[in-house]
């Protein structure tokens, strides 16, 4: 009986010594791995380290050269074109012929004009020798109507003449078109052997009086340039064809409002979704132009004051305030464990893709969460990746 | 009179059992609400801490104290075991301060005791008393010593601090040669006889002897030193190198770990005294004193 107690005894120390052993290895495994098994199950970041400096502001913007003064020439006298001289964006010197046109039916009008000169003249003659006939006869009455008639034929002949005159002058004027003024053919519809077709025959615009390229842009962006009236700007035009990109000087002409509009696409929709815009309009002198080219803008400023450059994918909302969590180094109780951490800040200048927060929000080297697998809280312990 | 005899029996085991009951119920409360989710604790006790600013604003300033859990989940013990590592990093802070502690004080003390039970030299008594002084007084009286002194040996704010003053303490002096004070002198004398020397009598003779009331003093040192808060409190100043038991004693507002966390304190002190329960009953009962 004794014995018996001594062995149920026994065996429950076993027992215990066993659940003791147990709980101490269940113990030691979690603060071995509990750490492991952790971070398994914590969120996973991506971050950034935050850049020192100004915010760049970036404006880029196309638009085609337009001529600033372009002239249609039409068919003076709606011939039909007997040739085409120039092709469609070739450059012309004032004066040079564009097209010619067929006067054949004008020349032959000249002709009969001239041949009707040439009998008056004759006719002209036969006056005369009627009155030096009525001369010598001595008929008073002959000789003053031979003389009446004799004026009346001049004066025909004179008219004729003028005529001729008139109708030589047209014909010289309307059998060709020539360029006003030094330009580039920027529109032509001639076609040879028609006549008018309702347009004008030739658009050119004037070289001379240069270029010009509308801008529109966000005027908020725009205003951070401090552009003025008169300022140069550069441009590049791309390269099309045989011609290589190349730049060239423009000056703004003009800086106006141009109608707002509403951004949709504009995310966070804090802005109530209303973007002003503003036009810039700019010319360009360069007699290598010939309009229609596509002109890039580019616009580059670094702001005046540093701070640090945070994405803007960094940045998030809250209400009316704004933050982004950098991480943040804490001593845990089996090593260093990092820490998602709120900063507020309130930006002071910010571009499509960075925001620049003030100085003093963060430390030299400090890292900046740009992405998380899940949403994160001030305080939450994290992964980095 | 047997009718009388068994109702007294009855009313005894009665009240002896509302006793046990309540003496139980910290510990039943503490294991069914590890259990509980942390938003059913917080609506139950989310009042502790904050009575002032309850009663001023009138709302109801009692802890509903709650037996069983709405929802069983072993949530806070994931919670302590994976997510909050400093935990079970503490609780070995814990065991690295009392297993010095109660491996050196029963060394000290069983050589010790042997010295002031079974050998004669001038002044033991009085030197006894000295040390019997010092068992008695409260522990805030030598804190300040024992601190100058930790500082004066360069131990201050590590571990030695706690584990020095414990090793030599007085408890396990007196209550060991209370247990040789029984053993008789002839053993001792028959061993002198057949040669043995004090060193040889203390090992073979004495210890094997006194084993009941080591293993009472190990459960008795281990329950002190395993729930002492203001030693480690005091003298070690790194919250990660400090014991659970202080960790514990802030806890308060975190409720999804704090009744497990208590749980997994309480297991090794109550796996220890199932183990050696008999050696510690016998123990007590030796040497007469009651824990």
């Amino acid at each position: 009986m004794e014995l018996s107690q001594e062995q149920v005894d026994r065996k429950r120390k076993k027992w215990i010594s066993v659940l003791l052993l147990l709980l101490l290895g269940a113990l030691l495994f979690f603060t071995l791995f509990s750490n492991t098994l952790q971070s398994v199950t914590l969120p996973k970041v991506s971050t950034k380290q935050a850049e020192s400096g100004g915010v760049s502001y970036k404006l880029e913007s196309s638009g085609v050269l337009q001529p600033v003064n372009q002239v249609e020439l039409s068919n003076p006298a709606g011939w039909r074109v007997r040739q085409v001289l120039v092709k469609k964006g070739q450059a012309v010197k004032k004066g040079q012929k564009l097209v010619l046109y067929d006067s054949s039916s004008a020349e032959r009008e000249l002709e009969d004009e001239i041949a009707q000169l040439k009998k008056q003249s004759i006719a002209l003659e036969n006056v005369q020798d009627q009155f030096k006939l009525s001369v010598v006869n001595g008929d008073e009455s002959a000789v003053r109507e031979a003389r009446r008639d004799l004026e009346t034929r001049n004066i025909d002949i004179l008219v004729q003449q003028r005529k001729i005159d008139e109708l030589r002058d047209q014909l010289n004027r309307q059998k060709e078109l020539t360029a006003p003024f030094n330009g580039i053919v920027m529109k032509l519809n001639a076609v040879e052997g028609l006549a008018a077709t309702g347009q004008p025959d030739l658009v050119v615009s004037n070289l001379d009086l240069g270029y010009g390229l509308n801008i529109i842009a966000d005027g908020k962006l725009l205003d951070r340039f401090s552009l003025a009236v008169k300022q140069s700007i550069d441009m590049k035009i791309a390269a099309e064809g045989e011609q290589p990109a190349r730049s060239l000087k423009g000056i703004i002409v003009e800086i106006s409002d141009a109608s707002s509009q509403t951004d949709e696409s504009s995310n966070g929709g804090s802005g109530a979704g209303v973007v002003r815009q503003k036009q810039l309009r700019i010319h360009v002198a360069d007699t290598d132009l010939k309009g229609g080219e596509q002109v890039t803008v580019k616009l580059e400023r670094v702001s005046s004051g540093k701070g640090w450059l945070v994405p803007n994918e960094a940045i998030h909302r809250e209400g009316e305030s704004r933050f982004i969590l950098k991480v943040e180094q804490q001593r845990g109780a089996l090593g260093n464990v990092f820490v998602a951490r709120k900063v507020p800040i309130e930006t002071s200048e910010e571009t499509e893709q960075e925001t620049m927060i003030s100085k003093d929000r963060l430390y030299e080297g400090e890292m900046i969460i740009l992405e998380s697998s899940e949403p994160l809280q001030d305080g939450n312990r994290i992964r980095l990746e | 009179m047997l009718v009388i005899r068994t109702i007294q029996k009855v009313l005894l085991t009665a009240l002896m059992g509302a006793f046990g009951l309540l003496l139980l119920f910290p510990i039943i409360i503490t294991s069914t609400n590890s259990l509980m989710t942390e938003q059913e604790l917080k609506i139950n006790y989310g009042v502790i801490g904050k009575l002032t600013e309850v009663t001023s604003s009138g709302a109801d300033t009692f802890v509903n104290l709650k037996l069983l859990p709405d929802k069983v989940t072993l949530k806070q013990y994931s919670e302590l075991l994976v997510h909050s590592p400093q935990y079970l990093l503490l609780f070995w802070n814990s065991v690295g301060l009392v297993v010095p502690i109660i491996i050196g004080q029963t060394v000290v003390a069983a050589l010790a005791a042997y010295a002031f039970a079974k050998l004669n030299f001038r002044g033991r008594d009085s030197l006894f008393m000295v040390y019997l002084l010092t068992m008695l007084m409260p522990f805030q009286v030598t804190l300040v010593p024992n601190y100058i002194i930790a500082d004066k040996l360069g131990l201050l704010h590590s571990t030695g601090a706690v584990i020095l003053p414990g090793v030599f303490a007085a408890f396990g002096v007196f209550m060991l040669r209370q247990f040789m004070l029984h053993i008789p002198y002839a053993y001792i004398e028959a061993a002198k006889m057949d040669g043995a020397g004090h060193l040889r009598i203390f090992l073979t003779l004495i210890l094997p002897m006194v084993k009941s009331g080591l293993a009472a003093l190990v459960i008795l040192l281990f329950v002190d030193y395993w729930n002492m808060v203001e030693q480690p409190l005091i003298f070690i100043n790194d919250p990660f190198k400090q014991p659970l038991s202080v960790f514990l004693s802030r806890l308060s507002g975190e409720w999804d770990k704090v009744f497990a966390a208590s749980m997994l304190y309480m297991a090794p002190m109550v796996l220890l005294f199932l183990y050696a329960e008999t050696y510690f009953i016998e123990g007590i009962q030796l040497s007469g004193i009651k824990g």
